[in-house]
């Protein structure tokens, strides 16, 4: 339970559901809807994304927390970002940088530059 | 459709010439603005784009037979058991039913083929594109706002922009205050611009022009000068301090993070290096630049966008005239008696719906002794457009006429 970490959205979901648990998915849904504006799958997506987590479960309909608010944020670490999207934005797309991987030592070189325009201004 | 497409071969060749001279333009221009860049790009688009080009006498876009004439001359002669086009006298209606030719000649297939290849390709060019866009947005489903057209999500490893019509920024919910704060700049800079409806655009062209090598070459460079233009708009003002942040924000937003799944091939997709690079080493470009900035795409845009108006000696292939029955209808154009008395007459022939094209016009040279509906003979045009002042100059020995805007020169001589 150590490395457990949340988004700012997936936070902001939990709370949705810590607030009313238990309760069943279908008014998660209805609640989603109203506070956040998500359709039904999005809701289900990110919920199944935290029950396997480990944070709620979905037994049958009836969702209830695993972990009390209280808890989980007791044991939080660093947040990260969980890069479920994989591969480069499609090509049309207007991005802020390339999803290209990086490497190490180009990264090192671009610190360095970044670095050396720090110390002459 | 095999117009279309032979149509589309045309225009792709000759902006090849455009394409080469504006790569060139950039490196000439290195330390201009980089929206010039962008500008230059445009001028491509409006090429690739455009069917309708202007003649000109300073257009530096080099000769290239039409590919459809390509195509003519490499016909198979026939032998000569085609149907004749009609009976000995004066102008008849083709008897539609007996008219069709034996075989259809080998370039007429080729072309069928290659247009639905090119189809294919194009399909599959857009089909990517939808596909990878709605990718994105059950992605970006989960998602809030944060004000304006603003949006955090969790799953997403950088920020971009999505929509055309009702753009959204999203930005991955881990950012810090500083790199929110560039990310920002950068992205509206974005907007302001229209970039995130110029890059599709450009993606259509490329779809378009998918077989075109150089038209790549193109779209992966116009995407990189889209982003280099948009730094160089946020940093404009920027003290090195400011920009070093700025860097730092590019570098962490590109990190490695997680397990990034399988890379497919990233074009259209900007070095960070130089981009860093260049927002580092920004400096204002010297008036002098600007200004010959400006006149290099003057002169690009009016030297390419322009086709020449000069005529073109070819000389002629023998064929076997094969008629489809649609409404050829024949009507004599001039009488050469003087070409060593080999030739008699040459003719306009005008088909409907042949082939697939609304209206064929072709100018024939028949030799002496035929009769007017030619077996064999010489194929001087065949094109939508109809050829006009058709001229013999008995001193040169040429065959002249125009048509499509351009002057076409036979050489006789070849005939005799």
């Amino acid at each position: 339970m150590d490395n457990l970490t949340l988004g700012a959205v997936e936070a902001r979901f939990a709370d949705l559901i810590w607030e009313h648990a238990p309760l069943s998915s279908g008014e998660l849904v209805k609640i989603c809807e109203r506070e956040l504006h998500w359709k039904k799958p999005t809701t289900y997506n990110v919920l199944r994304k935290l029950c396997e987590k480990g944070l709620f479960r979905n037994d049958y309909g009836t969702v209830s927390a695993v972990m009390s608010r209280a808890d989980f944020y007791a044991a939080k670490s660093v947040k990260f970002v969980s890069d479920t999207y994989g591969g480069s934005f499609p090509a049309f797309v207007a991005a802020f940088t390339s999803h290209k991987r990086l490497s190490k030592e180009e990264a090192d070189e671009i610190q360095r530059m970044i670095d050396a325009a720090r110390e002459e201004s | 459709m095999e117009a279309l497409f032979l149509k589309l071969l045309d225009m792709g060749v000759s902006s090849s010439w455009l394409i080469l001279a504006v790569i060139a333009a950039r490196l000439l221009l290195r330390n201009a603005p980089k929206s010039v860049r962008c500008i230059l790009w445009a001028i491509v688009a409006l090429r690739l784009a455009c069917p309708v080009t202007i003649p000109s006498p300073v257009s530096l876009t080099p000769q290239a037979p039409a590919v459809e004439q390509i195509l003519i001359e490499r016909q198979v002669t026939i032998p000569r058991q085609t149907p004749r086009l009609g009976n000995q006298g004066g102008v008849t209606p083709h008897n539609t039913e007996s008219a069709k030719p034996e075989s259809p000649s080998a370039s007429v297939r080729l072309t069928e083929i290659f247009s639905a290849v090119w189809l294919a390709g194009l399909s599959a060019m857009l089909l990517y594109a939808l596909a990878g866009f709605l990718r994105l947005r059950r992605t970006v489903s989960a998602s809030l706002p944060i004000g304006g057209n603003l949006w955090i999500c969790d799953d997403i490893p950088a920020p971009f922009i999505l929509g055309i019509l009702c753009p959204r920024v999203y930005l991955p919910s881990n950012l810090d205050e500083a790199q929110t704060r560039y990310v920002i700049a950068h992205e509206t800079a974005h907007l302001r611009h229209f970039d995130h409806f110029w890059k599709p655009l450009g993606y259509g062209l490329l779809s378009v022009y998918w077989f075109h090598p150089l038209v790549w070459a193109a779209y992966v460079l116009f995407c990189r000068d889209l982003e280099l233009a948009c730094d160089e708009r946020v940093v404009r003002e920027m003290k090195l301090s400011e920009r070093a942040a700025y860097s730092q924000a590019l570098l962490d937003c590109s990190r490695e993070r997680g397990s990034v799944a399988a890379c497919p091939l990233a074009f259209g997709e900007t070095g960070v290096k130089t981009r860093v690079k260049a927002v580092l080493n920004y400096r204002k470009p010297a008036f002098w630049l600007v200004i010959l900035s400006v006149i290099v795409c003057v002169v690009v845009a009016v030297c390419f966008v322009t086709s020449p108006a000069r005529a073109r000696v070819l000389s002629p292939d023998v064929f076997a005239v094969a008629d489809n029955g649609g409404d050829g209808a024949a009507r004599l154009v001039a009488e050469m008696p003087v070409l060593g008395g080999k030739l008699k007459q040459v003719e306009l022939h005008i088909h409907h719906d042949f082939r697939g094209y609304d209206t064929v016009h072709e100018l024939l040279m028949a030799p002496t002794g035929k009769e007017f509906g030619i077996e064999s003979g010489y194929l001087l045009y065949r094109g939508d457009f109809p050829p006009e002042n058709v001229v013999y100059d008995s001193e040169t020995k040429t065959v002249a006429f125009q048509a499509d805007g351009q002057t076409f020169v036979y050489d006789a001589r070849s005939w005799i």
